[in-house]
Formats: C-alpha cells, structure tokens, sequence
C-alpha cells in the first residue's frame, strides 16, 4: 500500500512553520493599502484618519468622493480613511495613542471632548485654523467643539434631537396629530395615563441616558454644573424635578422596565418600543422621520415640539451635538492633517458629505449643499434653534453617567429617594470636580 | 581511527538531539511569545502602574502604596467583593450538581447520547455576548416575558429578573450556568469513564447497585475531577465579567457590580488605570490563596488509585 506522502511528523513540522510565520506577519506593522499609482507618485505625506459608520460603506459612500477632490487639490498629501466600529471606539484610540499607534484625525463626538482633553490626546486647533476657515459656523456650533475657548473639533454635522410622535397612536387616544403640542410636563403626562390605559409606553428613558438627563434638567429650567464647574447643583429645585419626573414615568409604567439597567454604552438586545408601535413619544434625530418610517411603514411619525415643564420655563430641544474632525496631538504630520481638516470643513464638503452620509450638516452656506427630505429639514428648523450647549455638556460626561447611574436605578426601584440619590451622586460628583478641576 | 573522547561523544549526542528537537522549537516560541506579548508583558504594567496615579496617557504621578491604603476605605469595591463572594457561593455548588447530574445522564450507554452532549457543549461554545441578549429577552420583566409567562402557567407572578435588587445576581447566575455547565459536564465524563469497570462489576459482586454504586464507586473515584472542576470553576466565577458587562452594567443599584466589573470600571470609565491595577493584583492574590486553599483540602492533583 503506498505510504501518505506526508507523514504526522511533517504535517506538524509544517503546522508550526506556518502558525510562526503567520504570527510574525501579524506582528509586522500594517502598511497603508496600495494608493492608485498616480496619488502615491506624487503623494509625500500619509496621514491616517478614523471615521465611524452612518451608512453600510462609508469608505466607498462617504470618503471615496471626498477624498477624490482633496487628492486633486492636494496631490502631495495621501489620506487614508479607516471606517472603525463605534463600539469602544474611545478605549481603541487610547490605547493607540498610549501605543504611539494613534491615527493622525478622528471623527471625535462633542460629548467626549473633555475625556480626550484631560487625556491629552486632542490638539487645540486655535492657531491653526483661521476665521476664514471658520466663517461659515455658528457660535454655538463653535461653541459646542470647544472647550474653554479653545476650538478642539470643528463640527461636519449636528445631531438635531427632537420629540417625534406616533400619529396613529395618538388618534387613537383621541388626540388630533396635526395640532397636539404636548408642551408642558403636565400636558405629556395626561398623554402617559391615557396611553398606559391601552398598554402603550409614553417613551423611553435609560438610567445611563446622561444627555438625556440633562435634557430634562433644562426642560425644568436647571443647569447642572455651576459656570466655573467647581460645584454641582444635584440638590437644586430643577434637577430634582428632572428625577422626580423620571421616577413618576418608571412608577407608573410609562416607560418600560428593562431600561432601567445595562450597559453604560449601549442598550443592545432591548425591544425597541417606538418602532414596534408601543410607544407614544420618543427623543429622535434630524433623519429619523426618514428611517424610521422605512425601518416600519406602519409608524406614523409626527414631529413634536420643544417641551418645557411649564409655560414659565423657555423650551429647550435638545443638547448641540455633533461630530467633529479632532486632530491628534500625537500626530506627526500636523500640518497635513491640518490642510485635510480645512478642506473638509469647506462649505461644499460639509454639505455633500451630509448628503453622501444621510446626515445633517452645520454651518450655513454647508445647508445650501444638502438636500435633505422636507421632513429632516422641517425637523431641523423646529427644533435646532432651540438646542443647548455649554458647561453641562462638557463637563465630566462618562463619569456623570457611570456615578448618576446606578443611583437613578436607587430612586426608580425605589431603594433611595429622590433627594438620597441625588445628595450621593452629588458627594461623588463634587469630588471629581475637585480633583479634576480644582 | 582514533575513538572519540567522551566529551566529544558528549557533543555529538547533544548536537544529535538537538537536531531531532529542532523541528518542535517553533511550537514553543509560538507559545513563548503569546505568553511573553498577553500575560507576562501586561502582568509586569500591571504591578509597575499599581504605584502610580496614571490614565496611561496624560498623567504619570507616584503614589507609592495609597491605592492600597484606598483600597481599604473604597464602600464600593467592598460592595463589589461582597457581590463577587455571593456569586460564587451560589454559582459554584449548582454548577458542580448540574454538569455532574448532566454527565451521568449522558454516560449511558443509549442512544443518541453524542448528540445529547453535543446539545449541551453548545452553549459554552456560543459567545457569551450572544447568549445574554437571547436572556436578556427570555427574563424580559413584563408580564409577558417568555420566563414569565412560562411561571405563570403555574401560578407565580411575573418577576423582574434583572430589574430587581435581588433577583439580578440569581439571574446571572443562571446564564453563567447554562453557558458553562456543558464544559464542566465534558469533565466529569471523562473522569468518568476513567473509572474501571472492573470496580462497579466488584461493587455488584459485593451487593450494591443503583445509588448506592454511584455513593460507593463514582463519587469517590471522581474526587481528582472534582478538584479540578471545584478550582478552575472558582477561579472563573471569580471573575465574572461578559454577561453583567451586557446585561446589567453592575446594576440595579451596584447590585451584580463584581470586582472584575469595578476593575473595568476604574480603568475604562473613570481613566483611573493606577488603580485599578493595583485593584487587579489585590484580586490576584485573593485569587491565588482560594485556590491554594481549595487545592490543599480538596487534595487537587492526587490520584486516588
């Protein structure tokens, strides 16, 4: 009989060659992926950028048209653009700044500038940009990228929050879509005990929700952070009115369960209630109108109004955020990335980009290059004007979630009251302010 | 021809083995350098930024053993270790009874019984990321959960599961046991079949049978495996992380906040890496003298006969 031509031993042998070149190669640093040969002739500088998905390819979708004209205006820089996942995305960056590995600009979120700040991994863009560069930007647009009058992260879209309704919900409790304004707290809370009686969840609300928090906080004409950030105002009037207000809707039913844990990050794996046609109300962005409608045709979406918690308390929509380009500090070519930021920023790219992406643009000539559908542009005059910014949205983010969290869930299960919560959260708070503040 | 000199004869057996061992070095620098790149690299960060108040990037300040002396005052890590004990206390016996219940089931000689114990293998193979959202919908706290409504049917009123202070850490351990109890039940398969059937033919001859075959042969034949199981399922218990990083996030109330959880937590949401460092080596030595315990009294690593 004729012998296997390879033998145990060598199959082994040959196994553990493969496996140790394998691990070799994958010690290798990455090289960049291969440049159309006339960018990489003439290209002399390389500069990396991390952008995060909103469509199912952005790099063919998104950057491949942009870059396209900034390769042609700037045939000397060779950018690369890697589409990273969201989840984790902060710990990835540190860990590649921590590594010297960090990419040369991100796609940074406002709410997360301070982190990167006191990390020391965001460079402060002041010098580098001119007011020509920034002409076409609101103040709270600029605003809401800075952080102690230093511009970090110019903005290439806002995230417009907003209160939308379920039309045919709300006919069915015998309201009329097309006037109901649900205003005040009162008003929506008449909506919640109506709604419960068919079973219906007024909206959602997750105890790590820190945005929306402080949404109900200025809803009630409060402010969390004192303006030099060196005390909080857990024990004011407004903020316990905001948790009240949380605790009365999780008591009642009028909003599901299940949110008041999980993850401090996500909320995967829950139903979602809006879509499935249980809930009433719910907090959503620019483009929902659109999706949402296509995620479930049967969801009659209608756009709310701004909401306060009663007609002496001016309306707020919701919290300026964005996405903004963020150039590391540990970038070494600066300035490349700099003409990159610029470009990028250029009226024509922040609107095509917005429409390539499905998002909305800042800026005011940017607007005249979007075309969104009439109902994301409906969306965004009612409720951008009416969006805020400021200290609390730049003060300790993910710390005030993961402390405030779990003694939100204190108040909801009924495990503390509402002021107990708040004077710990406050304790801890505090301290952190002290420590990173002063 | 002059004979070789012993020291020459020395050489060339030691040149000879070498090149017959040379074709398996790269299977030990595979694992040298995973060893050296994931535990022994991070093991040695892990003690140098015990001492020193860092978020790895901005800040580098020596704080010599404070984090130690925090540690003692910290109301939250000790509720995390309260919490990690409570797990462990209630996970490890019914993980024992379950996988060993399991595993004798599935030793009989009947049919179908390979697919039975690939059924059960199946959960420890899914990725724990996956198997909590499926729990996260079966222990929904509405009324018409899939838990709830099957309880119902026999009368008890809907629970909240994961909502509830007390009933979080029992539902954790739930998952935690479905998801292992398959690897553990593999175990004690294999010990069982280590056992001679000459004992239990023995055991026959001597008049016992049923239960007592199993009080007087298995058990105490299986004591090496339940070592093994009793250990490694303590050191992993102890660390329980996936399913409450998804599920619960340390809530309701800190309530399944464990001390790998409050580890990650330091480090990730509050960029204290120092201590949480410092955190990872008290929990290693915690660690360690259970397991030294558990191995001296449970005679880990003695055969039986």
């Amino acid at each position: 009989m004729k012998q296997s031509v390879l033998s145990r031993r060598k199959f082994l042998q040959l196994t553990a060659g493969v496996t140790v070149t394998s691990a070799l190669a994958a010690c290798v640093a990455p090289t960049a992926p291969a440049a159309d040969s006339g960018d990489a002739a003439m290209a002399t500088t390389t500069i990396d950028i991390w952008a995060y998905p909103r469509t199912e390819n952005d790099g063919d979708i998104v950057y491949a048209p942009l870059n396209e004209g900034f390769h042609a205006a700037h045939p000397d820089i060779m950018a690369q653009v890697e589409v990273q996942p969201w989840g984790g995305r902060r710990e990835k960056l540190y860990a590649a700044a921590a590594a010297g590995e960090a990419p040369d600009i991100w796609d940074a979120t406002t709410d997360t500038v301070p982190a990167y700040i006191t990390k020391g991994v965001i460079l402060g863009l002041d010098d580098l940009l001119s007011a020509e560069d920034l002409a076409d930007f609101g103040a709270a647009e600029i605003d809401a990228a800075s952080m102690d009058g230093v511009l970090y992260m110019p903005l290439f879209e806002a995230e417009v929050n907003g209160i939308a309704y379920n039309g045919g919900l709300l006919s069915e409790l015998g309201y009329d879509p097309a006037t109901a304004a649900f205003e005040t707290w009162d008003e929506l809370h008449e909506l919640a005990a109506k709604a419960a009686e068919n079973n219906w969840y007024l909206e959602n609300l997750s105890t790590f929700n820190w945005g929306e928090f402080l949404v109900t906080v200025h809803e009630a004409g409060g402010q969390v952070y004192s303006d030099d950030r060196t005390t909080s105002n857990f024990l004011e009037q407004p903020v316990i009115d905001a948790l009240t207000r949380w605790v009365t809707e999780y008591e009642n039913g009028w909003v599901p369960l299940e949110y008041a844990i999980g993850s401090v990050d996500e909320q995967g794996g829950l139903p979602d209630y809006w879509l499935s046609l249980e809930q009433v109300t719910g907090r959503r962005e620019d483009a929902a109108c659109v999706q949402d409608v296509e995620a479930n045709p049967d969801l009659e979406y209608v756009i709310g109004h701004p909401r306060s918690i009663d007609s002496s308390v001016t309306p707020v929509s919701g919290i300026v955020s964005g996405q903004g380009w963020a150039v590391t500090s540990q970038s070494d070519a600066v300035d490349a990335a700099v003409t990159w930021v610029k470009y990028m920023l250029k009226p024509e790219q922040v609107g095509t980009r917005a429409n390539l992406a499905g998002t909305t643009p800042v800026g005011n000539e940017a607007k005249g290059f979007w075309n969104p559908a009439p109902c994301t542009a409906e969306y965004v005059d009612r409720f951008g004007p009416l969006l805020f910014a400021g200290v609390d949205t730049n003060t300790l983010w993910q710390e005030s979630k993961v402390v405030a969290g779990p003694q939100f869930q204190a108040a909801i299960l009924g495990q503390a009251t509402v002021e107990e919560a708040l004077e710990t959260i406050k304790t801890e708070i505090d301290a952190l302010l002290l420590e990173q503040y002063g | 021809m002059a004979a070789a000199s012993p020291s020459q004869r020395a050489t060339s057996q030691f040149l000879r083995r070498l090149r017959r061992s040379l074709p398996w070095y790269p299977f030990i620098i595979v694992n040298t350098v995973i060893f050296l790149v994931f535990n022994l690299v991070p093991w040695i960060s892990m003690f140098r930024y015990s001492v020193l108040k860092t978020d790895l990037l901005s800040t580098r300040e020596f704080v010599g053993l404070d984090h130690f002396v925090t540690m003692l005052t910290d109301a939250k890590l000790h509720k995390a270790m309260l919490n990690t004990v409570w797990f462990t206390v209630m996970y490890i016996p019914l993980l024992v009874a379950v996988s060993l219940g399991v595993a004798v089931l599935v030793n009989r000689p009947l049919r179908g019984m390979k697919a039975f114990r690939a059924l059960y293998f199946l959960p420890n193979i899914t990725s724990v990321a996956v198997l909590s959202l499926i729990f996260r919908r079966f222990l929904s706290p509405r009324p018409d959960g899939p838990i709830n409504f099957l309880i119902g049917l026999v009368g008890i009123p809907p629970q909240k599961w994961l909502i509830d202070v007390n009933q979080a850490m029992p539902s954790i351990v739930g998952i935690s046991l479905w998801e292992a109890f398959g690897y553990f039940m593999v175990i004690w398969l294999a010990g069982l079949q280590a056992i001679p059937s000459e004992l239990y033919d023995a055991a026959k001859v001597d008049g016992a049978n049923g239960w007592r075959l199993h009080r007087y042969v298995t058990i105490p034949l299986l004591r090496p495996t339940a070592a093994f199981i009793i250990v490694i399922a303590t050191i992993g218990a102890l660390q329980v992380f996936g399913s409450i990083f998804i599920l619960t996030g340390g809530g309701p109330v800190n309530a399944t906040t464990t001390v790998v959880y409050q580890i990650y937590s330091e480090a990730f949401n509050f960029g204290r890496f120092g201590y949480a460092s410092a955190l990872s080596i008290l929990f290693f030595v915690i660690i360690l003298i259970v397991a030294l315990i558990q191995s001296r009294y449970l005679r880990f690593g003695e055969d039986i006969y």
